[in-house]
């Protein structure tokens, strides 16, 4: 009995001191040291990555014998960041996305970093279209922007060719408007069996890619009423006709994949595996990486255009920081961001520390391409530097990327300014519904998703 | 004064019951004691947390402000709350109808069995040992549409067009059901079989001298026999699927447009979908709900079928 006893105390005393050992987060100064955590650290999958960071960390570490850094491979996933946050778990800076920013700074879930901003001269040296994107209503500073692109056409150049979709001069036929791209998939169906086309439809991709085609069909999704409260506007002809654009694509060009139930992994890999010719992406390098695609093989060509004009949707990434994070932990970050190349300074150390992420990409079958789509920087010089390494590494073809990089008649817009993943989910419903059943009545499916998001989202946001 | 005495002696007699009743059950509640403090942190504190803040309007995971019923009244007015329940009755349905005879039906066959009985005790238990998610991706891949699909690729050996199959509303939450039945029913067989193996074999011979055939034999003996353990599974099942997440999580997302979408599913999204915690926990103690009442009768039969 008395061992029974032991045995029971013993238990209870481990699991009680193991659940309180899991409780909170040490944050901040160990033996009068700076600690932060830094997240989207490379995993061990990442070999040459890993390597190349942890070289990077030590040389920092000697740089700056106060601040110790540690690495976190936490990346931002919508399952569970909330948790993490709620639990203070968080790296000290970590990377989210466009898409994610207001739910993010409603919640309390990144730190103001306006004052720091304005100490680094960061304020100032961010292209200020960008940095717009990072603010809150007040115009407070939560996130630094690491890289923004704009939505594109990605062309299987190979699958093109073997539809004869080529100039007299051997170079590819690039679809201008939607109805070229409807008309090209459906000739490449035709020629190879293959899908002329691929979009995702669930898991919210697939609304996120209809926005794109609904602005340039004339589609205004939502407005804010004189007295603050959101209403939906799509319930119009332009809005019929953009869906109607999407079930076209499926009934009468027959330029679709079999499936109907696609997620943005499963256009990936058809895409990069020669099944699909075309899809809406910016410039990714998932297709070489993971399906092993000639990085060759990929056109990127600008959006195309609808009758109200070529409309890309911007995205990419931000740095933000934890919300309990101190003034000398963020300022910790901003010298770890500078060493590597990501911060206002470009010295020497950034510039190498460049070239290396660089060699590790192309060691790991990425892509490097020869500019950024929108610099983060305004710094003239420095955007020129940061070019002439990029050129330097750059395995595309820049030709393969020109349409894609004029920007000249391509209206760029941020996501929808309120309830955009609800409005996604009600969207990947109106076109599973157009893409699974020809008899769909495009007119009556937005007509009722433009009621359920007023009532289910919309008035609950007023 | 004799009774002052006595009741003094029976007071410390009935205090020294207690403390040794108390004594001797320490060492009891000692050894109850991680169980039940992994009770109270993992199940009953989280039950408790989620209902409370199920009134609130949250902040993350931090409650903000009390807002009464307004989370619930949110739920129950979505558009696509009554097409979800009607969903995810049709499940219920469907598996009551194919999940819940088919293992019945098989042990029967396989307690009537004298070869290989062992052989296929094994092969139909197989299943359950794969994870529902493993299993609702092999099934993606054999309901897949087009050519690629295994499905259709015997329907092609056979000279038939390629059809549509997850796709297709109105039979998406049917084949969700056969693959779940598929990956479950194994378990429920062997537990028939063995109830099935303790009818007394003497009522068998009693009935066939009696003249009872094969059918007699199951509905004068076998059933009568079998009721209380076969009501105990459908309960169980009911409960089961109406709590389905990830077989249409993975299988169909919930589409093609809310066709296949069931409570749990929709209480997932609210929660990691779209981050309105409030909306998922208010969901969660509406299901909470019907299933505690499910859970009641199950006990109840539970407790029937033990007597």
């Amino acid at each position: 009995m008395k061992f029974q006893k032991v045995i029971t105390t013993g238990l209870t005393v481990v699991m009680l001191t193991a659940g309180l050992a899991g409780c909170g987060k040490k944050q901040g100064t160990a033996d009068g040291k700076i600690t932060i955590s830094i997240g989207d650290w490379p995993d061990e999958t990442q070999t040459e990555t890993l390597e190349t960071y942890n070289n990077l960390l030590e040389e920092f570490e000697k740089k700056y014998p106060n601040i110790k850094i540690t690495p976190d491979t936490y990346r931002y996933d919508t399952k569970t960041f909330t948790m993490k946050a709620s639990a203070k778990q968080l790296p000290t800076m970590y990377i989210a996305y466009f898409t994610e920013l207001n739910k993010i700074i409603k919640a309390g879930h990144a730190a103001d970093i306006t004052d720091i901003m304005d100490s680094y001269g960061m304020t100032e040296a961010i292209n200020p279209k960008l940095l717009d994107l990072v603010k809150d209503d007040g115009g407070r500073i939560y996130g630094i922007p690491t890289s923004a692109y704009a939505k594109g056409l990605a062309i299987n150049k190979e699958m093109f060719r073997e539809a004869g979709l080529v100039n007299e001069d051997g170079s590819i036929m690039i679809p201008d408007t939607y109805s070229e791209m409807a008309e090209y998939a459906g000739k490449v169906k035709e020629k190879t069996g293959k899908a002329g086309f691929v979009m995702c439809t669930t898991d919210n991709c697939g609304g996120w890619n209809f926005l794109n085609i609904a602005w340039s069909f004339g589609v205004e999704f939502m407005k804010q009423n004189s007295d603050g409260k959101w209403e939906a506007t799509f319930d119009t002809e332009n809005a019929v006709a953009a869906l109607q654009f999407v079930k076209d694509l499926k009934w009468k060009y027959n330029a679709l994949p079999d499936n109907s139930v696609i997620d943005q992994q499963e256009s990936h890999k058809l895409f990069g595996t020669n099944q699909a010719a075309m899809t809406f992406e910016g410039p990714s390098d998932d297709y070489s990486r993971k399906y092993g695609m000639e990085v060759s093989n990929l056109l990127e060509a600008r959006m195309p255009a609808g009758e109200y004009g070529r409309y890309a949707q911007m995205g990419g990434g931000i740095r933000m920081f934890a919300p309990d994070s101190t003034p000398e932990q963020i300022d910790a970050c901003f010298k770890w961001l500078d060493f590597i190349g990501a911060g206002k300074e470009f010295d020497e150390v950034s510039v190498t520390n460049k070239e290396k992420n660089y060699q590790t990409i192309l060691s790991e079958g990425g892509m490097v391409l020869d500019r950024e789509a929108f610099p983060v920087w305004i710094n003239e010089e420095r955007v020129a530097k940061e070019r002439e390494i990029a050129a330097k590494y750059t395995n595309i073809d820049p030709k393969d990327f020109e349409s894609y990089y004029n920007f000249e008649d391509v209206i760029l817009k941020p996501e929808e300014p309120v309830a955009c993943q609800q409005l996604y989910s009600v969207l990947d419903g109106c076109i599973q519904a157009v893409i699974t059943d020809e008899k769909a009545d495009c007119k009556e499916v937005i007509k009722n998703a433009c009621h359920d998001f007023q009532v289910n989202h919309l008035d609950k946001e007023s | 004064m004799a009774k002052t005495a006595q009741a003094k002696q029976y007071k410390l007699k009935k205090n020294r019951n207690l403390s040794s009743v108390v004594k001797r059950s320490i060492p009891g509640w000692l050894i109850i004691l991680p169980s039940l403090a992994l009770f109270v942190f993992i199940v009953w504190r989280p039950i408790a947390i989620g209902i409370r803040y199920s009134f609130f309007s949250l902040r993350g995971f931090e409650p903000v402000e009390f807002v009464g019923l307004k989370n619930f009244k949110d739920v129950l007015t979505d558009t696509n709350f009554i097409q979800t329940l009607q969903n995810t009755l049709q499940y219920v349905l469907w598996s009551m109808i194919i999940g819940f005879p088919l293992p019945f039906v098989c042990a029967v066959m396989m307690n009537e069995m004298v070869h290989m009985k062992g052989y296929f005790k094994i092969t139909t238990y197989l299943p359950v040992v794969v994870p529902a998610i493993a299993t609702s991706l092999i099934w993606k891949m054999v309901y897949m549409d087009g050519p690629g699909g295994l499905l259709n690729m015997v329907l092609y050996y056979f000279g038939v067009e390629p059809m549509q199959w997850l796709s297709n509303k109105n039979i998406a939450i049917l084949l969700i059901i056969i693959s779940t039945t598929w990956n479950g029913f194994g378990g429920t067989l062997i537990l028939y079989l063995g109830a099935l193996q303790g009818v007394n074999q003497e009522l068998y011979e009693a009935a066939r001298l009696d003249g009872a055939g094969f059918f007699g034999r199951i509905c004068h003996v076998m059933i009568p026999h079998m009721r209380g353990m076969l009501l105990l599974m459908a309960i169980r099942q009911i409960i089961g699927i109406f709590n389905i997440t990830e077989q249409p999580l993975a299988m169909t997302g919930g589409g093609p447009s809310g066709a296949s979408m069931s409570l749990g599913l929709t209480n997932y999204f609210y929660a990691f979908k779209y981050g309105q915690y409030e909306k998922s926990l208010a969901l969660g103690v509406i299901v909470f709900c019907i299933l505690a009442i499910l859970t009641y009768v199950y006990f109840k039969l539970d407790k029937r079928v033990n007597e």
